[in-house]
């Protein structure tokens, strides 16, 4: 009669994991101004809302979720981008049987499967964090393409006026906040 | 096509006789280009697979060179070109049928590649293929509409379209951008061959046949369901577009009117209909599983409008005709260009839906700058 042995077995896995996530997109600034003009428009508008320039030439601005919102005034573009980083220590022990007790080949495919399972929780966990970061860029997104336009069409209104006081003299401004509609009479 | 079997020659009056092998290929080739959407058994679920053909008898290659000869011909003709048009021809616009507009059609002379893909066809499931399809070392343009026909033939039957040769075929680079991507970008083709000469007849032709193509492309991407495949086909049909555009310039006299299957298939698209129907951003998109990481819905969603980007080029060109003055050398083609894709700038009455833009350009460009923006990113939730 044999007797069976019963081995535990331990795998740990140790690792930095890190996810990001981003998106571009251009601003809708309509072309009425020389890029240079409207370029400095949009830099005193982002300085007012919060953003800092870099040495590179872009205006950044970081949240406390660590989303960061990156514009590029002399393109227009605007690049959003978050990312979250964890060090992974997971720890698994599992009971094999074996039928000797230096069963090497039990061992090892016990070890293997540990691996295995090790490496697929390690996989969902990064892609839980994947998930959690997109979720609060989505979160951001709504409140950032709102401010985003208002910076946009104060930039456009803006340009108006001054493309308008170059043709001739500015009699009257009217705006409409509710419609954002924006009637300017100039007298040439 | 080369024939080195012992002839199997008949009797004159009494039918042609061929070999079990060879009477498949000939059906195989009849087949191909049958009129109408006809699925083919034959290339695909074959439980045995058949040796490669090398060589064919003297008969049998009559007969293959009578049915491809007549059939594609024909095939020519029923795709469009029987249409009446307007076209360049030796840079002067002229108005007709595919025959009537040229003097002389050009000459189908079948090479090796012909042979090569029915063979091919013949002997593998095209769901499965066990061998890849080898790029033929030369085509002519009459191998390169045998592939395009096999093309479809090949994706009705649920084939793999992605081979060598099909990849480096420009015809069906330009009607079959969708069932080519893959992982890898497509290659880059210099499709000046079918921006002059001969080819550009062949492409004169096909216009109705790849405006069909681009407008059942277009309606298949509102059921892809996964971001990585709606990124490929945009980028692919980003690729070939731009190498289409790029040729019909770099001929002389530029061809600019032979990507009117573009604006035909816009005009089908966003125009449906006597109500002019144009779709909204969420139609191209609707099907997407948008469980997945920002970066990548904005790379799919940006290559879902490949095609209104195309459709915006257009209406860049409408504006260089535009400003052509009577005494320069290519008056003549900017002005058929305006006649001929004058619908694509044309406002019907104002209708109740005021949002939409009227005209099929500005749509064109308000619909792909809608994909394109912050504004399609929405919650999955918010989005159908």
């Amino acid at each position: 009669m044999s007797r069976t042995y019963r081995i535990r077995i331990s795998e740990s896995l140790r690792r930095h994991v890190q996810v990001d996530d981003g998106i571009q997109s251009k601003l809708e600034i309509l072309d009425i101004l020389p890029p240079e003009q409207t370029a400095a428009l949009l830099e005193r508008e982002l300085e007012g809302a919060g953003f800092e320039q870099r040495e590179d030439g872009q205006w950044v601005r970081a949240d406390e979720d660590g989303v960061e919102v990156r514009v590029d005034p002399q393109a227009s573009t605007v690049t959003v981008s978050a990312s979250a980083d964890t060090d992974l220590d997971i720890t698994k022990e599992r009971l094999i049987r074996a039928y000797a007790e230096n069963d090497a080949t039990t061992r090892e495919r016990g070890r293997q499967a540990l691996e295995d399972e090790l490496e697929a929780e390690a996989g969902e966990r990064e892609k839980n964090l994947q998930a959690k970061v997109t979720s609060t860029l989505e979160g951001k997104l709504g409140d950032l393409r709102r401010e985003l336009d208002q910076i946009s069409n104060r930039v456009t209104a803006e340009a108006l006026k001054q493309k308008a006081a170059s043709i001739g003299e500015v009699q009257e401004v009217s705006e409409d906040p509710e419609t954002g509609s924006l009637t300017i009479r100039v007298k040439i | 096509m080369t024939n080195t079997n012992e002839a199997q020659l008949s009797e004159p009056g009494s039918p042609a006789r061929v070999s079990r092998s060879e009477a498949e290929l000939l059906t195989l080739t009849r087949a191909l280009m049958a009129p109408g959407p006809r699925y083919l058994p034959a290339l695909r679920h074959r439980p045995r697979r058949t040796p490669r053909l090398e060589k064919i008898g003297p008969t049998a290659m009559g007969l293959l060179q009578q049915t491809l000869a007549r059939g594609v011909a024909f095939e020519l003709l029923r795709r469009g070109g029987w249409q009446t048009r307007r076209t360049l021809v030796n840079g002067h616009a002229k108005r007709g049928t595919v025959w009537q507009r040229h003097r002389e059609l050009p000459p189908l002379t079948f090479g090796p590649a012909s042979f090569e893909l029915l063979s091919w066809l013949r002997a593998e499931d095209v769901s499965s293929p066990k061998r890849e399809l080898p790029q033929a070392a030369r085509t002519t343009l009459a191998d390169e509409l045998l592939y395009y026909l096999a093309a479809e033939q090949i994706v009705r039957a649920g084939g793999v379209l992605r081979q060598p040769a099909f990849l480096r075929s420009p015809l069906c680079q330009l009607g079959y951008a969708d069932a080519l991507a893959g992982d890898e970008p497509l290659p880059k083709l210099d499709l000046r061959e079918l921006a002059r000469g001969e080819g550009a007849i062949v492409l004169e032709a096909l216009q109705p046949d790849l405006c069909r193509r681009w407008v059942a492309m277009e309606r298949a991407k509102g059921e892809r369901a996964e971001l990585s495949v709606m990124t490929q086909i945009g980028q692919a049909q980003d690729q070939v577009l731009a190498s289409l555009f790029s040729a019909l310039d770099l001929v002389d006299p530029r061809r600019r009117e032979l990507a009117s299957f573009l604006a035909e298939a816009a005009r089908e698209l966003l125009a449906r209909g006597p109500e002019r129907r144009c779709p909204d951003h969420r139609w191209w998109i609707g099907g997407l599983d948008l469980r997945a990481p920002l970066s990548a819905r904005q790379s799919a969603f940006a290559a879902s409008a490949a095609f209104l980007r195309g459709v915006a080029q257009l209406g860049r060109w409408l504006d260089e005709a535009g400003v052509v003055a009577h005494f320069d050398e290519d008056y003549e083609a900017a002005q058929l260009l305006l006649s001929s894709w004058q619908y694509l700038r044309s406002a019907p009455e104002p209708t109740e839906e005021a949002q939409i833009p009227a005209t099929i350009l500005d749509r064109a460009i308000r619909l792909a700058n809608q994909l394109e923006s912050l504004h399609s990113l929405g919650q999955p939730s918010e989005l159908p």
